[in-house]
């Protein structure tokens, strides 16, 4: 079966400075993957990493500066201006902040209702019909669609941004941050709420988010980003117990603890994440990875399939694990600086 | 029961209490309101708990549970409206609350310190860091000359910054967010205080940078003995650094306990449901999640103010609010039904029929 979206070398590009700058921002530096029908893929990574780049040039809200989205068989990127209005029914996207993304003087009815009248998909009279029809499944005061946000607490107000994204019925959702800025206690619903919808309706998610306990509990495949790359893309089981690429192993590491006995020794990473802007070539990470060594920068570093299905890029660790598996020493290197000297 | 037997209950029910030399804080009886046009809000509801000596104490709960007004509530940093309106907090031998607002003032800084959750904005834009830090010295320590300097540049040290003379010589904007958090505990430490009340001090900082923080504080801990109160909203961060937890509902502390007990016995349902509803790679059964939303504080519910939520409640819960029993020692809770929470067999009330959201 095709996948729902296939999403192809995907770059954008924020030049800054004076208008001839040759400085650019790598926001996002050639990310490709594929989300089939029911199917999550996390993307997973710290900010700066470009996840929420990803999201806007995958769904077209900016233009990549290369790349292409292929969504249920058709260009997103090449589409007519036309043609993007009708497609925007078939992928939509849920904010993190219910109280940012939603219009404060506007009835929940009618918010919910735009995305259905703005596609071409109904009349705006029966968008308003629909739009009730479905906040009534949603567990949801009765009055809802006729109150502001102001009159919701989070947990609805997200319900309603969830609403507003699937009222159109489409295949790829992007869930940006969904559940952080909620209190725990309602998180739990939102997540419930997300897992149920999938179920029925086969979608497929991209799930943004950099709560790794959630992402463990939701996702299918996890793709970890840093600098604008993907450096390891694989099915979750794999990523949380056998995490190739040093950047995966320190991120899965630094996740608190479900229990307060589970505390352990932590690999940590030095300092924090190098410029976006004209980044070198060779590995983003080799400034604070314990295990670079000089050919670590020598050339960029490809993707390289370790496993079916898991994809890591580190160029040690393709050449050097055994079955997956690579326990390398701490080196000591950093680029610009050579022990033996 | 009367609010004063309810504070006397507490501090004999901490095996610590003021008389004990373990024991920093003692906090009485807190009442803390938020003038309205009509009713005043009581935000802090006799509030009674107490600080052990050397230990991190994590106060949890979610937005909205008075967490950070207990925070200001103890260093007198709340503005109008918000007011103080009784309760003792003793603190080595004297009762914040009677001070003057000048012997206040020795205080804050010298032998309390408080960092934030955005360090950035709670650092001054026009000032380098390094001369705010000299000015701490100066102020608190009463240092000169070169001593300030070598003192600043140890303390930076100390909190794990690199390179202290370029840092010292730096604006906050030139530093990340992480550094910035370095910056403020290093503020903090050169006053040398005896408790460091630490308000969702990672929340804004990405995972790795969480974790480099989280071990900063942990090996202030260990290395200085330094008390910290940790505010959060997070049980992974309580579970990765504290000692004791304190878990906070609507304005009241409603179970305290040693860390791993809290996770082991959870006794109080809403500790009980807050642990269960987190998200686990291992257990991908639906999530429990509790039911309701967090109540108003204007008009809180009666009795114990967790029962509309609350899967275990029966007719007495909403006519009395419950005083806290013992668990064990040092664990003790406020729930009529404690002792069929910890008894219920399905794992934290998963399988609680009325719980189910």
């Amino acid at each position: 079966m095709p996948p729902v979206v296939e999403v192809r070398d995907l770059r954008k590009l924020y030049r800054i400075g004076h208008a001839f700058s040759r400085d650019y921002v790598h926001a996002v530096d050639g990310v490709s993957f594929a989300i089939a029908s029911g199917e999550t893929l996390a993307l997973v990574g710290e900010s700066g990493s470009g996840k929420s780049t990803v999201a806007r040039t995958v769904l077209r809200l900016e233009a990549p500066t290369a790349g292409e989205t292929i969504l249920d068989g058709t260009s997103v990127t090449r589409a007519s201006e036309h043609a993007l209005r009708r497609m925007r029914a078939r992928m939509q996207m849920v904010f993190q902040d219910p109280y940012d993304a939603l219009n404060p003087r506007m009835r929940i009815g009618e918010q919910v209702a735009e995305p259905l009248w703005l596609s071409g998909k109904s009349s705006r009279r029966d968008a308003l019909h629909q739009a009730r029809e479905f906040l009534r499944g949603l567990h949801l005061p009765a009055d809802a669609d006729r109150r502001y946000p102001h009159q919701l607490s989070g947990g609805q107000l997200q319900r309603v941004g969830i609403a507003r994204a699937l009222v159109t019925e489409p295949s790829l959702v992007i869930l940006d941050e969904p559940t952080s800025a909620l209190d725990v206690s309602v998180q739990a619903q939102i997540i419930n709420l997300l897992v149920d919808l999938q179920a029925q309706r086969s979608l497929a998610y991209l799930f943004i988010s950099h709560d790794l306990h959630v992402v463990g509990y939701l996702a299918d495949r996890v793709a970890v980003m840093y600098l604008g790359q993907i450096i390891e893309l694989g099915p979750t089981a794999a990523i949380f117990e056998r995490p190739g690429h040093p950047y995966t192993r320190a991120l899965i590491s630094a996740a608190p603890v479900d229990h307060p006995r589970e505390r352990r020794q932590r690999i940590m990473l030095s300092g924090e994440p190098t410029s976006p802007i004209n980044p070198k070539p060779g590995c983003r990470l080799a400034t604070r990875c314990p295990f670079a060594l000089p050919r670590c920068v020598e050339r960029d570093i490809d993707l390289t399939e370790v496993l079916p299905g898991h994809t890591v890029r580190c160029r040690r660790f393709a050449e050097e694990h055994q079955d997956g598996v690579w326990n390398p020493a701490p080196t000591g290197w950093k680029p610009g600086f050579d022990p033996a000297a | 029961m009367s609010s004063s037997a309810a504070g006397k209950g507490i501090a004999g029910m901490d095996a610590a209490s003021t008389r004990d030399s373990s024991v920093l804080l003692d906090v009485r009886r807190l009442r803390t309101e938020f003038a309205t046009r009509a009713e005043p809000v009581r935000v802090l509801d006799g509030l009674d708990f107490t600080l052990t000596n050397h230990h991190i104490t994590g106060l949890v709960g979610e937005s909205g549970s008075g967490k950070s007004v207990t925070a200001f509530s103890l260093l007198r940093l709340l503005r109008p409206p918000g007011n103080v309106v009784s309760g003792e907090v003793w603190f080595r031998g004297r009762d914040l609350m009677s001070l003057s607002e000048k012997q206040m003032t020795a205080i804050r800084g010298r032998e309390i310190g408080m960092i934030f959750q955005q360090p950035r904005a709670s650092l001054n834009p026009v000032f380098r860091v390094g001369d705010v830090l000299n000015h701490v010295l100066r102020l608190h320590r009463g240092m000169k000359g070169d001593a300030v300097r070598r003192e600043a540049f140890r303390v930076f040290q100390e909190v794990g910054l690199p390179d202290p003379a370029r840092i010292l010589r730096s604006y906050p904007h030139e530093l990340s967010g992480g550094m910035c958090q370095r910056v403020m505990i290093a503020q903090v430490l050169a006053g040398q205080p005896k408790l460091l009340i630490a308000d969702e001090p990672t929340t804004a900082l990405d995972v790795t940078i969480q974790m480099q923080i989280v071990h900063l504080l942990r090996s202030i801990r260990d290395r200085l003995g330094l008390t910290q109160l940790l505010i959060t909203h997070d049980l992974g961060l309580v579970g990765e650094m504290c000692d004791d937890v304190l878990v906070m509902y609507a304005g009241e502390i409603v179970e305290r306990a040693p860390v791993v007990d809290l996770f082991d016995q959870p006794s109080h349902p809403y500790t009980r449901g807050l642990l269960a509803s987190r998200a686990n790679r291992k257990d991908r059964d639906r999530l429990y999640s509790i039911p309701g939303t967090v109540p108003s504080l204007v008009a809180p519910p009666t009795g114990c103010r967790f029962h509309p939520r609350c899967p275990y409640a029966r007719q007495i819960c909403s006519d009395v609010a419950p005083a806290p029993e013992h668990v064990s020692a040092n664990h003790w809770v406020r729930c009529h039904f404690w002792k069929d929470v910890v008894r219920d067999p399905t794992s934290a009330g998963r399988d609680t029929v009325a719980a189910r959201g």
